[in-house]
C-alpha cells in the first residue's frame, strides 16, 4: 500500500452495520404526532364503522360494494373503470354464472383491500337528455356501457393495471379509466354521511 | 395499498396532504437504517446519533412541504442529520478527536502501540475530514451534495476527501506493519 496514492480508496470491508434501535421510530412518532406532523391510526379507527362485507348487495350477479372501512381505508384518488361490452353478445345461462362468480371474486379482493367504492351493472334500456334515442354511439357504434366500478388507486398507472385484472377485460371486454375529479378530501365520517344521505 | 411501492415523492405527498402514519412509516423504513448509520460515525455514541436521527426527522417533517425535490430525499435528510451532529457537539461540548496528522507519525512508540480498525481510525480523523470521507466513501453522496450539507466549495470536499484518505491509509498501514 503505497501511503501517497491519496486517490485510492480506503478498503471498507470491515465497516460495521449501524441499525437503529427499534424503539426510536416510535420516539419519532410520538413527537410528530404531539406536533400534529402525523395523524396517528388509532385515531382514524375512532371514526371508523365496520360494515359486514358478507352481506354485500349482489345487483344482477355483480357483488357490490357493501363498501366495507377498515382501519386502512386509504383517500386514494378515484377512478371509475366503466365497462364497455356488445349487447348483441350472447351467453348461455352456465356460462353467465361462472363469470359472476368471478366478478364476485374480484370484487372481493379488491374490498379486502380498501380499493373498492362501488361495482354497478347497468341495464340495456337507455334514456338520455337531450333524447338521443338508443344512447350515445360508442367505438364502432356497437358498444355499450354495460357496468362501472369505482375504485381507489394511488395512481392511474394502478387503476389501469386494476383495470386489466377485471374479468370484464379478460374476457374481452373494453374498460376505459377516468379519473374522478371532484374534491375527496374528506375524512371516512364525512364521506360516509354524504354517501348515506 | 402497498406503500413500498410508492417513490419517496408519492410517500411524501401523503405525509404532507393527510399526515399519513404510514407514508411516514415507510418513509422511516427507508431511510433511517443510513442516516442512523452516518449519525453514529459523525458522533461520539450511540445515544447522541439517536438525537441525532429523532431530530433529523421531525425537522425534516416540519419542512416536507417546502422540499423542492432539487436532489434527492435522502441527501436532504442528512443534510438535517449531519446540522443536528454539529448542534450536539457544540451544545454538548462533545470532544472531537484530535486530527490524526497530529497522532501519526510523532510518537513512533505511541504508533506501535495503537490497535487500529477501520471504525476506530475512522472516527480518529479530525471532523470536517471524517463528515467528507463518510457522506462521499461510505454513505455514496456526491461532492455537489456534500457541498451543500457542510456550506464548503465542492473543491475543498475534495481536498478534504484526498487528505482523509491519506490519513486513513496511514493509520491502518501503520497498522499493517506492525503486524508483520
Amino acid at each position: 500500500m503505497k501511503p501517497d496514492d491519496f486517490d485510492e480508496q480506503v478498503d471498507l470491508s470491515h465497516l460495521r452495520r449501524h441499525a437503529p434501535p427499534t424503539e426510536l421510530q416510535q420516539r419519532v412518532l410520538r413527537t410528530l404526532a404531539a406536533r400534529g406532523l402525523v395523524r396517528r391510526r388509532t385515531t382514524w379507527l375512532k371514526h371508523l364503522t365496520t360494515l359486514a362485507a358478507a352481506a354485500a348487495l349482489l345487483v344482477i350477479g355483480f357483488a357490490v360494494g357493501s363498501r366495507r372501512s377498515n382501519a386502512d381505508v386509504d383517500l386514494d384518488p378515484r377512478y371509475a373503470l366503466l365497462l364497455y361490452d356488445d349487447p348483441l353478445s350472447t351467453t348461455d345461462p352456465a356460462a353467465r354464472d361462472s363469470i359472476v362468480a368471478e366478478y364476485r371474486r374480484w370484487s372481493a379482493s379488491l374490498r379486502e383491500r380498501g380499493q373498492l367504492v362501488l361495482g354497478e351493472e347497468l341495464g340495456r334500456e337507455v334514456a338520455s337528455v337531450p333524447d338521443f334515442g338508443t344512447g350515445f354511439s360508442e367505438e364502432r357504434g356497437r358498444y355499450q356501457l354495460g357496468g362501472l366500478f369505482i375504485i381507489r388507486a394511488a395512481t392511474l398507472a394502478d387503476a389501469v393495471n386494476l383495470a386489466r385484472e377485471t374479468p370484464h377485460a379478460r374476457l374481452g371486454g373494453v374498460v376505459t379509466v377516468r379519473p374522478i375529479t371532484t374534491s375527496d378530501a374528506t375524512t371516512p365520517t364525512e364521506e360516509r354521511e354524504r354517501t348515506s344521505s | 395499498m402497498n406503500l413500498q411501492a410508492l417513490d419517496d415523492r408519492a410517500l411524501v405527498e401523503r405525509l404532507v396532504a393527510r399526515r399519513d402514519e404510514r407514508a411516514f412509516a415507510e418513509l422511516y423504513r427507508r431511510h433511517s437504517p443510513a442516516l442512523f448509520a452516518t449519525a453514529m460515525r459523525l458522533s461520539t455514541n450511540a445515544a447522541d446519533a439517536e438525537d441525532a436521527v429523532h431530530d433529523a426527522w421531525v425537522r425534516a417533517v416540519e419542512r416536507l412541504a417546502l422540499f423542492e425535490w432539487r436532489g434527492s430525499l435522502r441527501s436532504w435528510l442528512t443534510g438535517f442529520v449531519v446540522n443536528v451532529v454539529h448542534e450536539i457537539r457544540r451544545v454538548r461540548g462533545r470532544e472531537a478527536p484530535g486530527d490524526v496528522s497530529e497522532m501519526v507519525g510523532d510518537s513512533p512508540e505511541l504508533d506501535e502501540l495503537l490497535s487500529i480498525d477501520i471504525e476506530v481510525a475512522i472516527n480518529r480523523l479530525a471532523p470536517r475530514y471524517r463528515e467528507v470521507f463518510v457522506l462521499h466513501d461510505i454513505d455514496g453522496f456526491a461532492h455537489h451534495e456534500i457541498a451543500l450539507m457542510l456550506s464548503i466549495d465542492i473543491g475543498t470536499s475534495k481536498s478534504q476527501l484526498s487528505r482523509a484518505r491519506g490519513h486513513l491509509r496511514r493509520m491502518l498501514g501503520q497498522r499493517v506493519s506492525t503486524e508483520s
